[in-house]
């Protein structure tokens, strides 16, 4: 009677066995995926491993980041790890972003590119899967590939491009995907773009920082819409171009009438852009800009020396994006 | 004496008395002040009845500073006590400092914290010169400091060596504390276009600083991921977490970091601006730090710094964010 009243649940055993296992293992795995990737001590000849691989998930990565951590979230992150390398007196840190898709891992890396930009100094794009952006001066090099960004740099001293590059070589190579850019920024114009300036944006905080602050939510920006946008080198100046894809063209007419109050707000002088569903005006803070909806696309110019070369630089996006 | 075209400002030369020459009508308001002033919330210079107006001192080192040639302490002594006695308008440094924190007080001193931590000499001159007016106690708050800071200031202190709290984000906005000495660093900020002072009191906030990220103020055991808004929320803390205390802002502008990569401001991006700000009103010392970094850097990407500044006035009532309304003294050492 006994044996009769465990059968059910004997019954079940392997079935439950089989979730424990999967329960148990998939973080593991998970971490051991991006464990693996990180180069064993003296891969690159002299480094030795100074701190094992720590892995950060969710809202962990606050803690790592200082507090910067809203632009990667904003990304569909799953988990960060982080290794230290030393070499006599220099230390470095390799940190690879899960960052769950290709695009997301682009759009980091074009987060962290845009951001770290400065006009003082000197950056280069290497060769390596895909363009990675490196700075010589303080030995920074940051990188995507498949699912990944990733971070070399300095913890203490200065690594030289050499071993920046061997690092990278080395992560890389254990990355199997090479992966491709989001599909959207095939629909940004490729005239007059200034190289290496295409963003990938998800969410307010990179909106903010990478696109246009403005503190209101006028283009919903923290539904995390998909959004595309790079400089363009136009007559006068350099303006912004970016294109958010809505889940339908209502939410983009919507967007597109608050941006065009937002500006009536800020004393804007709006003028004919000769483009249906569209608007261009002159503000003291966004100059030239003009805005127009394409089904449920929203592209927008910011930035440029009037609003006729906004209105140009408009019939250019919705051009590209018709194709 | 030069006047820009935004800012009540004053330039003088290394004689504090020069520094702290009033007008006539200033000279009435401080007279006005004097016994009632400590109790105000925020800055010494705020008058019954009339419009609060923030008092603020740019002390600039001609001396040459960059990686390689840091500033002795004996120089930050010097630019302390120059912008301490040009604040309070008194020549006498003691009776100086004795106009913003009192013997009795017990200070709180959070530090700038990791991504640019102080040059350590600006914190060892400002506990030094607490150690000398005798106060009552002293907590230091840090934030990931390197061990050359902590070797730096132990070395400096010896036995006058204040407490120090590490590995606790801070740990000082729940003690006991009469008044908090703030020595905010300024730099590139992914989140809030530029961090200075208000930014470094949303890192020491009693709720945390994910609480500050955004437009408005959350209230969340932990950072929630929604934000945005250029940490127009951080002039919440001062207005509110440090409602009480006497406060005195020393911002660190020796070097500034006019870059950051990663979520470090490394040293290609320093720039030796050479300078100190020092004010009561945090609104209005970053007003007047982030004009000074914004000659020679940039806000990170598309942010504007000056947006969680304005709403600190306009919003939290935290200060004055108005040039109009701040005096800038500028004293030259």
């Amino acid at each position: 009677m006994c044996i009769h009243a465990y059968q059910p649940i004997a019954r079940l055993l392997p079935l439950l066995a089989l979730l424990l296992f999967l329960m148990a293992g998939q973080p593991a795995n998970a971490q051991g995926d991006l464990g693996a990737l990180f180069p064993a001590s003296n891969a690159v000849a002299g480094w030795t491993l100074k701190e094992a691989p720590k892995f950060f998930s969710d809202n962990q990565l606050f803690d790592y980041m200082d507090g910067a951590a809203e632009i990667p979230k904003s990304y569909a992150f799953r988990q960060l790890g982080s290794a230290k390398y030393q070499n006599g007196v220099n230390v470095l840190e390799v940190a690879i972003f899960d960052m769950g898709t290709s695009a997301d891992a682009f759009g980091y890396y074009s987060a962290r590119c845009f951001l770290e930009h400065n006009p003082r100094v000197k950056e280069t794009i290497i060769a390596l899967d895909h363009p990675a952006n490196l700075y010589v001066a303080v030995g920074v090099l940051t990188l995507w590939k498949d699912h990944y960004t990733i971070l070399i740099q300095p913890d203490i001293g200065k690594p030289d491009e050499k071993t920046l590059t061997q690092f990278a070589r080395i992560v890389s190579a254990k990355i199997r995907e090479k992966g491709s850019p989001p599909e959207m920024l095939r629909r940004l114009p490729s005239a007059n773009r200034v190289p290496n300036s295409e963003r990938y944006v998800r969410g307010k905080a990179g909106f903010d920082a990478l696109l246009a602050f403005i503190p209101t939510d006028v283009f919903g920006a923290s539904k995390k819409p998909e959004t595309v946008a790079a400089e363009y080198n136009l007559p006068g100046r350099v303006a912004t171009l970016f294109l958010i894809h809505y889940p339908t063209a209502s939410a983009a007419g919507d967007a597109f009438n608050a941006y065009k109050q937002y500006l009536t707000t800020k004393q804007a002088v709006f003028a004919a852009s000769g483009v249906p569903n569209s608007f261009t005006a002159l503000a003291k803070k966004e100059r030239g800009t003009a805005a127009a909806t394409s089904g449920s696309y929203l592209g927008v110019v910011l930035g440029a020396n009037d609003a006729k070369t906004a209105a140009t630089a408009l019939r250019s996006l919705l051009t590209a994006l018709s194709k | 004496m030069a006047r820009d075209e935004h800012a009540n400002t004053t330039e003088t030369d290394s004689n504090p008395a020069e520094a702290a020459r009033l007008t006539r009508r200033q000279f009435v308001q401080c007279s006005a002040l004097t016994a009632g002033a400590l109790a105000l919330p925020f800055g010494a210079e705020a008058l019954q009845g009339e419009k609060p107006k923030a008092k603020v001192v740019v002390v600039t080192t001609k001396a040459t500073l960059g990686p390689s040639s840091p500033p002795s302490l004996a120089l930050v002594e010097q630019m302390l006590e120059k912008g301490i006695t040009a604040l309070a308008g008194k020549s006498d440094p003691l009776q100086a400092w004795e106009t913003f924190v009192r013997k009795t007080d017990t200070v709180c001193l959070p530090t700038a914290g990791g991504q640019l931590e102080n040059v350590p000499e600006v914190n060892i001159a400002v506990y030094r010169a607490l150690a000398r007016l005798g106060v009552n106690k002293m907590t230091i708050g840090t934030h990931r400091m390197s061990s050359v800071w902590h070797t730096t200031v132990t070395d400096a202190m010896k036995e006058q060596m204040p407490e120090l709290i590490s590995n606790k984000l801070f740990g000082v906005a729940n003690l006991p504390m009469d008044a908090i000495v703030v020595t905010p660093t300024v730099k590139h900020h992914d989140i809030a276009g530029i961090s200075g002072t208000l930014k470094l009191y949303a890192c020491f906030s009693k709720l945390g600083p994910w609480n500050y990220h955004g437009e408005t103020p959350i209230h969340s055991e932990h950072w929630d991921g929604v934000a945005g808004g250029g940490m127009g929320a951080c002039g919440w803390v001062p207005a509110n977490d440090f409602k009480t205390q006497r406060k005195l802002h020393v911002v660190d502008m020796i070097r500034i970091g006019g870059s950051s990569r990663g979520w470090v401001a490394h040293p290609d991006g320093w720039v030796y601006t050479k300078s100190l700000v020092l004010s009561t009103d945090p609104v209005a010392a970053d007003r007047v730090a982030f004009d000074l970094y914004m000659k020679v850097a940039q806000p990170s990407g598309r942010l504007d710094p000056m947006n969680h500044v304005l709403r600190a006035e306009s919003e939290y009532k935290a200060g004055v964010a108005d040039l109009k309304q701040i005096d800038v003294r500028r004293v030259t050492v």
